[in-house]
């Protein structure tokens, strides 16, 4: 017996489930319109404190378009923090201090003129973050004369990454920035194409973390301690709770929690990941690295486009890092990336010197220590000073 | 394929409209398939598990029902079989272990395990839905003649997972007898699907990451503090496991089949026995027919059923995981079974013997109020046994629930701990002293809805409103990583 017209046309008559539904699709409808007409929601707002959420909110709040912008992930951004931490002396707060002091400094040295230089280095940042940030954020007003992409193999083989949309920058920019030209080739697995297509049907669905600010808010509000908690900025939780709590929101960062010090303050033995990095380049995505390869690529362009000089810099690895990789695999990486700079007018530094990184200047096989940031960023300032069309992009005026 | 996922909101009504436009002798066929499918989404492998026991109970139900002289032997082959299949499966490791500890005070090791055991879904469900069959069939009951039937009732894929354990006699002819669409069972199996992921995804996943702070490190926390993680954990088992009753039965409702209830506002529950009655009642019901009541049930000597009660129980908390602490948890409520029994005996001997005073104690508001609470702690200190990952731990948060270390003892360093859980994300942080007590209200306002039947009472409009509400809610405020349902392990 098959369901009639009748039957149908009854049943959407007769249901409260069917009138539910559509209720919920004009309330749905209401939001999205009074959300455009009165601009209920802020979309930079962030229900976790992630770092491209914090370094977001610093770079909107610098007053002018810094000179140098540096990009790439926790090889840089390591780098820069505990580099400035030893050559400040100071306790630096990771997602507060944004400005490379280093870089700045050893430039005014070498060029008499001190320029600034404002790190968008992320934890975990792939090549398609760093585009996207650089079409997002590095544009208009807030333009760069010069980019310094800190780059190394794993920022474009992490066989963790589901998809370049799998990343909590994709997520965070995708709320302000329009990512229709590169929404399905982002995403890759039905479950992600299914999410996005549901997002981009509801409206409630694609602005679920405007929602859930407010929900925090309202709880906060409820609180018995007081509305004062809500601060979106320090946690004072205890540690243990906190720590267990961010096993399953890794993303979220207090203000009181990423602090560095400075180099030689306390003991700082050398972590040995190399199981950890055995793993990674054993399983190396073919797939995932050509991806973010033509994510390089597209960044490439966008700066050659837009007239931002970038250098691509080959981050400092230890040599028992460089082995465990897959025979050749490094040198074809390096050749790679240096052919595509130099098809689009970047520059190419490869700062993987095994003369001037020794082992003392790693925390680890991969991330730079406190006295490893300071020599980084001496070098790189050398080198840099040096280079004629990095000097002409800083004095130029935009 | 998680009922909680976005693969299942895509997979159901598919499978739903599928099955309606469908002519009806189709509909089982594409039951069925879509339940294998269901079922491989997970390890494609373990369908043969699952067909495999099909079969072999299939024809057991027969070999039993036509033989004269031999039904008891069929019954014990086919009771073996499944739970053979079980042990190995669940339990294989926990023999191993527990054999290691017997003889390793003789020198000798338990032998390698030569492979990595992988415990199937749902096995613990079906294998119980097989061995209430063949018993049935054993006792009088005809067996199932078609076997596509038969397939479905073990594989079902509302039910597949984590129950309710179903009964053949009340599931098999809604399949042999298919019901007729109707707007109700489209309504009531919305709600119940929309109100069972409005208490999983809400409720019970932001609890869930709040109570495991307090069971991983029950040693940073003070008394009261872990009184809370208890009360938060009673309450977080309640809404996973119930969430997923109600999504499995609004699920079969869809279909236009009715699957028993699981759950009856357990915290209500007057004293231990009631609450048996009111939790996991498919399991609980289960374990009385083919446990307790074979084992002699209560109409044997005192002591005996003491020993029952606590035979039941103990296998009911094996059955739950192979663990110690499942174990201790199902002697523990085997144990306050046996008291509860000794306590109404004593009060049926009083008021025999005209000593009334006891009985109207505990009839009364006050003392059913003051039941009711003490019966829902009694639970709750099963909770820890039931949450803790080692015996040690349980032990470790017993002794400060007892105890009270912050009343009682040295007042820890870190005794402020829950007074500024000012963490932002989730929800359940700033909320948890507001949600708990919440929680508890809710469970009371919920018996007075259930009782006076408010949602079938309310104009359509209400009811419409409500299911928007809960479609706003679930959609929004669901964490992005929402953990398995608890019951999935067992």
């Amino acid at each position: 017996m098959m369901v009639s017209k009748t039957s149908i046309s009854k049943v959407l008559l007769s249901s409260f489930a069917i009138l539910g539904f559509g209720m919920f699709l004009a309330v749905d409808a209401g939001f999205r319109v009074a959300d455009k007409t009165f601009h209920l929601t802020d979309p930079h707002n962030s229900p976790i404190r992630s770092l491209i959420w914090w370094t977001t909110k610093g770079y909107l709040a610098e007053p002018q378009a810094p000179d140098i912008v540096l990009l790439g992930s926790s090889l840089m951004m390591t780098a820069h923090h505990a580099g400035d931490a030893t050559k400040l002396n100071e306790i630096v707060n990771e997602v507060k201090h944004f400005h490379s002091s280093c870089m700045e400094d050893y430039l005014a040295q070498k060029s008499g003129q001190k320029p600034s230089a404002f790190s968008f280095a992320i934890a975990g940042q792939m090549a398609s973050d760093a585009y996207l940030i650089a079409r997002s954020l590095l544009v208009g007003d807030k333009q760069p004369k010069v980019i310094v992409y800190g780059i190394a193999p794993r920022d474009l083989i992490d066989n963790t990454l589901s998809s370049p949309a799998s990343t909590e920058t994709f997520k965070y920019l995708d709320r302000f920035s329009d990512f229709s030209d590169i929404a399905l080739s982002a995403r890759t697995s039905a479950n992600e194409f299914m999410q996005y297509g549901l997002e981009k049907a509801i409206y409630s669905m694609s602005h679920r973390p405007d929602l859930v600010c407010l929900q925090h808010k309202f709880a906060y509000s409820l609180a018995p301690f007081g509305k004062d908690a809500y601060t979106q900025s320090e946690i004072k939780t205890p540690f243990m709770l906190r720590q267990i709590a961010r096993m399953d929101v890794p993303d979220d960062n207090g203000s009181n929690e990423l602090r560095i010090g400075p180099y030689g303050r306390e003991a700082e033995p050398f972590r040995d990941n190399t199981a950890e990095y055995r793993h990674r380049y054993a399983y190396i995505k073919q797939k995932t690295y050509k991806s973010q390869l033509s994510y390089l690529n597209k960044l490439m362009s966008l700066c050659k486009k837009q007239g931002i000089q970038l250098v691509m810099v080959n981050m400092p690895l230890t040599p028992g890092n460089v082995n465990l990789m897959p025979p050749g695999f490094y040198e074809q990486y390096k050749n790679t990336v240096a052919a595509m700079a130099r098809e689009n007018g970047a520059r190419f530094l490869d700062m993987n010197k095994a003369d001037a990184f020794e082992q003392k200047h790693f925390a680890d096989t991969v991330h730079l220590n406190g006295l490893g940031g300071v020599q980084f960023f001496k070098l790189l300032s050398d080198e840099l000073a040096l280079d004629r069309a990095f000097t002409a992009a800083l004095s130029s005026t935009q | 394929m998680l009922f909680n996922s976005l693969t299942y909101a895509i997979f159901l009504p598919i499978v739903v409209a599928l099955y309606w436009v469908s002519p009806v002798k189709f509909r089982v066929p594409i039951l069925l398939i879509a339940s294998y499918v269901f079922y491989m989404s997970w390890r494609p492998i373990f369908i043969l598990l699952i067909l495999g026991l099909t079969v072999a109970n299939y024809f057991f139900g027969f070999f039993i029902a036509r033989s004269e002289k031999n039904k008891k032997p069929w019954l014990v082959a086919a009771i073996a079989a499944n739970l053979v299949t079980l042990c190995f499966f669940k339990y294989a490791y926990f023999l191993n272990d527990s054999l290691g500890t017997l003889i390793k005070p003789l020198g000798m090791a338990p032998p390698a395990m030569a492979f990595d055991i992988v415990l199937p879904l749902g096995i613990s469900f079906f294998v119980f839905e097989f061995i209430h069959y063949v018993v049935d069939v054993y006792r009088g009951s005809a067996p199932i003649k078609s076997f596509m039937a038969f397939a479905l009732f073990a594989s079902f894929f509302p039910t597949q997972i984590a129950g309710p354990i179903k009964r053949f006699q009340d599931f098999i002819p809604q399949f042999l007898n298919p019901a007729k669409f109707a707007v109700k069972d489209l309504d009531s199996g919305v709600s119940l699907i929309l109100m069972g992921l409005f208490k999983k995804v809400l409720i019970a996943d932001n609890l869930a990451f709040f109570v495991q702070g307090g069971f991983q490190h029950p040693e940073l926390f003070t008394g009261l503090d872990l009184w809370l993680f208890t009360y938060a954990f009673a309450f977080q088992i309640y809404f996973d496991f119930s969430g997923y009753t109600d999504i499995a039965r609004g699920s079969a409702m869809l279909f236009g089949y009715k699957v028993p209830i699981n759950f009856n506002l357990p915290y209500l529950a007057k004293n231990i026995a009631d609450f048996w009655h009111r939790w996991h009642i498919s399991l609980s019901t289960w374990l009385r027919d083919y446990l307790f009541i074979p084992l002699g049930g209560s109409r044997v000597s005192k002591w005996k059923v003491y020993r029952n009660l606590m035979i039941t129980m103990a296998l009911g908390g094996l059955w739950h995981g192979a663990a110690g602490h499942f174990l201790v948890w199902g002697i523990f409520h085997g144990a306050m079974l046996g008291l509860h029994k000794m306590f109404k005996d004593g009060r049926e001997w009083l008021s025999d013997n005209g000593y009334t005073f006891v009985s109207n104690a505990v009839d009364s508001k006050l003392g059913t109020a003051l039941s009711t609470l003490f019966t829902f702690h009694v639970v709750c200190i099963g909770w820890v046994l039931f949450r803790a990952d080692t015996m040690a731990t349980a032990g470790a948060i017993l002794k400060k629930l007892f105890f009270m270390d912050t009343v009682f003892g040295t007042m820890p360093a870190y005794a402020t701990a829950m007074n500024l859980p000012s963490i932002n994300y989730p929800l359940i942080y700033p909320a948890i002293f507001l949600l708990l007590p919440v929680l508890a209200i809710s469970h009371v306002v919920m018996g007075y809805i259930d009782k006076t039947n408010w949602v079938a009472r309310s104009p359509k409009v209400v009811k419409a409103a409500w299911v928007c509400a809960l479609m706003l809610m679930v959609l929004v405020f669901s964490p992005d990583k929402s953990p398995k349902f608890i019951y999935f392990q067992f």
